[in-house]
């Protein structure tokens, strides 16, 4: 039990845990910094991937992007590559490398 | 809120400081004045305004005497021995932030760039990533600050984050006029990815390597420039500082020619510092060798403000080579970062007895935020004095694992890991510094005629976590920003030649050590570097306590006077200067400061987790700041090499 909550201590002051008793306005500060200090960072259940505002055809997540990337990805008649899966001339191959919220490349990640 | 402009302007610090008494050491290290500065204002100290009236009446007589000082400037550079050079503007590094502003500069007066190794050796080299900016319509300046500040857990700016966030997208799309080549959609626009911590679409890219895209860019457009020289391999060593009516001016740079072995002094009458990160004060880091905080180390010596120190970005899934079946042979130069996208796809993390430990921490387990995994990571290693952990994704389909992390796959596999059979060894990494020298919204510093950009910075834009991609972006915009400021006071400098005899020249070793010697100094110092960032690992990680703070303070002071003394003890002079020795006083320093202002923060914010105050305090919403030293320093690292002048 106390082992328990020695390693909750540390998750509570980072998460949605229980917070100490605050004024309203400082707790709602404190909350949404704490649980925000990595914003959507984690990666996000597939259901809740949200689309971009007309700029990408689609959000590539998971195998079944992957699997449709790796159909329907096209040479252009100039050799130039198209990524069907998000639309972009030029870029990446595969699966949206942001679609964890970091940069990745084939699992290597560079920026975040 | 305290008015802290008395503390720059008069050197006599003591009076106006309000020591921390805490934290006041006793060897007589800059001590942490941190309750009563609220937000400083530095715009207040720019030298704009005072000459405002001079230049509007004779601008004219300024530019025709600006162009004869420019052109004095090469020709003495030229009539002068290849130790002393004289320029306009000295640039100190040569990622994105300098040589963004060496292309602006570069059409008033004569610009040297001054980078240690091989010019595109830096930070910005390696940021694949993208550059963050409101390029579409839809999106808002207002979202793109507003993402910056959580982010930043509300310790931002605000003014310097509406700044950089309005001016961006003019930055970007100036980039990509001087030929950076950005991916698009197949409707012709710029194809804008979204990270994590972004509400919207925004980050512009090139392919996976949109820092060596700009880099490239703009190596090539210095390259034309007739006005820029490019000094590769030249190792900044401190900058040359004048006190004159209660304020310091900076006038230039000592340098070491690595392949000449001379000591080479820039003087110029504006300095731009350029320098980047300081990943390798910890032992798994992100950035390249180069890193080692030379600009941060040398501002602080110069009596520069230093800035948030304490928000230190560690990713929390590094490759650990000590985990690999076989041992690399030569140590990583920057450690491999194992994406989100891992744990994304069910990746599991174990401790090395195979337990399960994420979901003691929190409920999401893996897919807890990034921070909350960092800190989790980092508190299983020290409660268990282990140096890496385990993230399996060897549960899931082969083929699957191998089509999504074929990088992680070929790298393990190059030492003996199969990832689709084994857990990979992982540890945190540093990866970027959210603090640095205070600089103002034009990047100006306390220092007149010292200006910063990039990562060596602190803006104020990133707060207490640094918001992805948001890195090169303050780059440019800061780097644009000191144009004009940087040109008004190299016309009003008066260019006083005489100067450049007047700091004491550094010397180099080789003649008055012996080899023997010199071998034992390169040796020790090496050693002395492992140690430091094995304490800063082990006592200045992701969750940090007081005690353990402290015991870093002793530990690193120790270390530093072993270290110092060693190299006296050999014949070392205190206007000595070699590359090993300089990086190591930078990284002590760095160190330090580090320390320093991680004692300050009694509360957690962002990146700064302390066991002791693991809570937000919202009274404690301010920047950590470290003013100059008012007592004389004791260490050599503390001290610039040439002292500081009386002008005047």
């Amino acid at each position: 039990m106390a082992a328990n909550h020695c390693f909750r201590r540390l998750a509570s002051a980072l998460s949605h845990g229980p917070q100490p008793p605050p004024t309203p306005p400082a707790s709602l500060l404190q909350r949404v910094a704490l649980s925000s200090s990595a914003p959507s960072t984690g990666p996000p259940p597939p259901e809740a991937v949200r689309k971009g505002e007309g700029e990408e055809a689609a959000e590539a997540k998971g195998a079944d992007a992957d699997a449709e990337a790796g159909k329907e990805e096209h040479e252009d008649d100039g050799g130039v590559h198209v990524n069907k899966a998000t639309g972009e001339i030029g870029g990446p191959r595969g699966p949206e490398p942001t679609r964890y919220g970091d940069w990745e490349r084939g699992g290597r990640c560079s920026d975040f | 809120m305290a008015n802290l402009t008395n503390g720059f302007v008069s050197l006599h610090c003591a009076g106006a400081m309000h020591v921390d008494k805490g934290h006041m050491q006793a060897s007589g290290l800059p001590f942490l004045s941190f309750r009563r500065c609220s937000q400083l204002d530095i715009s207040r100290l720019g030298s704009v305004p005072r000459f405002m009236g001079a230049k509007s009446a004779t601008v004219s007589l300024h530019y025709v005497r600006h162009r004869i000082s420019a052109i004095r400037a090469s020709t003495l550079s030229c009539l002068q021995d290849d130790t002393t050079k004289f320029f306009d503007f000295v640039v100190i590094g040569s990622g994105v932030a300098g040589l963004r502003y060496a292309l602006e500069v570069s059409k008033h007066g004569s610009v040297a760039i001054i980078t240690k190794a091989e010019p595109y050796e830096s930070n910005t080299n390696y940021a694949q990533g993208g550059v963050s900016a409101v390029l579409c319509p839809s999106d808002s300046v207002e979202s793109h600050m507003e993402d910056t500040i959580v982010a930043g857990a509300y310790l931002c700016d605000e003014e310097t984050v509406r700044v950089v966030c309005t001016e961006g997208p003019e930055r970007v799309k100036e980039l990509i006029a001087m030929g950076a080549s950005f991916d698009h959609g197949e409707d012709g626009r710029l194809h804008l990815a979204r990270e994590g911590g972004h509400s919207h679409n925004r980050i512009v890219h090139s392919a996976d390597m949109t820092g060596r895209e700009i880099e490239r860019a703009l190596l090539q457009a210095v390259d034309n420039d007739d006005n820029i020289s490019l000094f590769g391999h030249h190792f900044a060593i401190d900058l040359l500082t004048c006190q004159k009516n209660g304020e310091i001016y900076c006038y230039g740079v000592d340098s070491i020619d690595i392949e000449t072995q001379k000591v080479v002094r820039f003087i110029s009458k504006v300095t731009l510092l350029a320098s980047g990160g300081v990943g390798h004060i910890y032992p798994t880091t992100t950035n390249p060798l180069v890193a080692t905080g030379d600009g941060i180390a040398m501002s602080h010596r110069a009596q520069a403000v230093i800035s948030n120190m304490e928000f230190v970005q560690f990713h929390p899934t590094a490759l650990s080579d000590e985990g690999l079946p076989i041992k690399p042979k030569t140590r990583r130069e920057n450690a491999f970062l194992i994406t989100e996208a891992v744990r994304g796809d069910g990746g599991i993390l174990y401790n090395q007895s195979m337990e399960r430990f994420m979901p003691m921490y929190d409920d999401r387990a893996e897919l807890a935020p990034r921070d909350v995994v960092a800190r989790s990571i980092d508190d299983q290693l020290k409660k268990r004095r282990e140096n890496y952990v385990l993230l399996d994704i060897s549960h899931k389909p082969r083929e699957k694992v191998l089509a999504h992390f074929p990088n992680i796959a070929a790298e393990c596999l190059r030492y003996g890991l199969d990832i689709t059979r084994q857990p990979i060894p992982v540890v945190p990494a540093a990866h970027y510094m959210c603090g640095g020298v205070r600089a103002g919204l034009q990047g100006e510093t306390n220092v007149k005629g010292l200006y910063v950009a990039g990562e060596v910075a602190c803006t104020g834009l990133h707060g207490a976590n640094r918001l992805a991609s948001n890195s090169l972006l303050e780059a440019l915009v800061f780097a644009r920003r000191a144009v004009q400021p940087s040109i008004d006071h190299m016309l009003d400098a008066d260019g006083d030649a005489s100067l450049a005899a007047r700091w004491a020249r550094p010397t180099l070793p080789w003649s008055s050590l012996g080899d023997g010697a010199l071998a034992d100094i390169v040796e020790r110092t090496r050693q002395s570097r492992t140690e430091l960032q094995s304490v800063m690992w082990e006592y200045v990680g992701i969750v940090r306590s007081t005690g353990r703070l402290k015991q870093a303070e002793w530990k690193i002071g120790d270390l530093e006077s072993e270290w110092e003394e060693f190299l006296f003890r050999r014949g070392w002079k205190p206007t000595m200067v070699g590359i090993e020795a300089c990086e190591m006083r930078n990284l002590f320093c760095c160190a330090k400061l580090v320390v320093k202002s991680a004692l300050a923060r009694r509360e957690s914010r962002g990146l700064h987790f302390t066991e002791d105050f693991p809570y937000l305090e919202e009274s404690r919403r301010k920047p950590t700041v470290i003013f100059p030293a008012a007592v004389q320093e004791l260490t050599w690292s503390s001290k610039p090499l040439q002292r500081q002048l009386q002008c005047k």
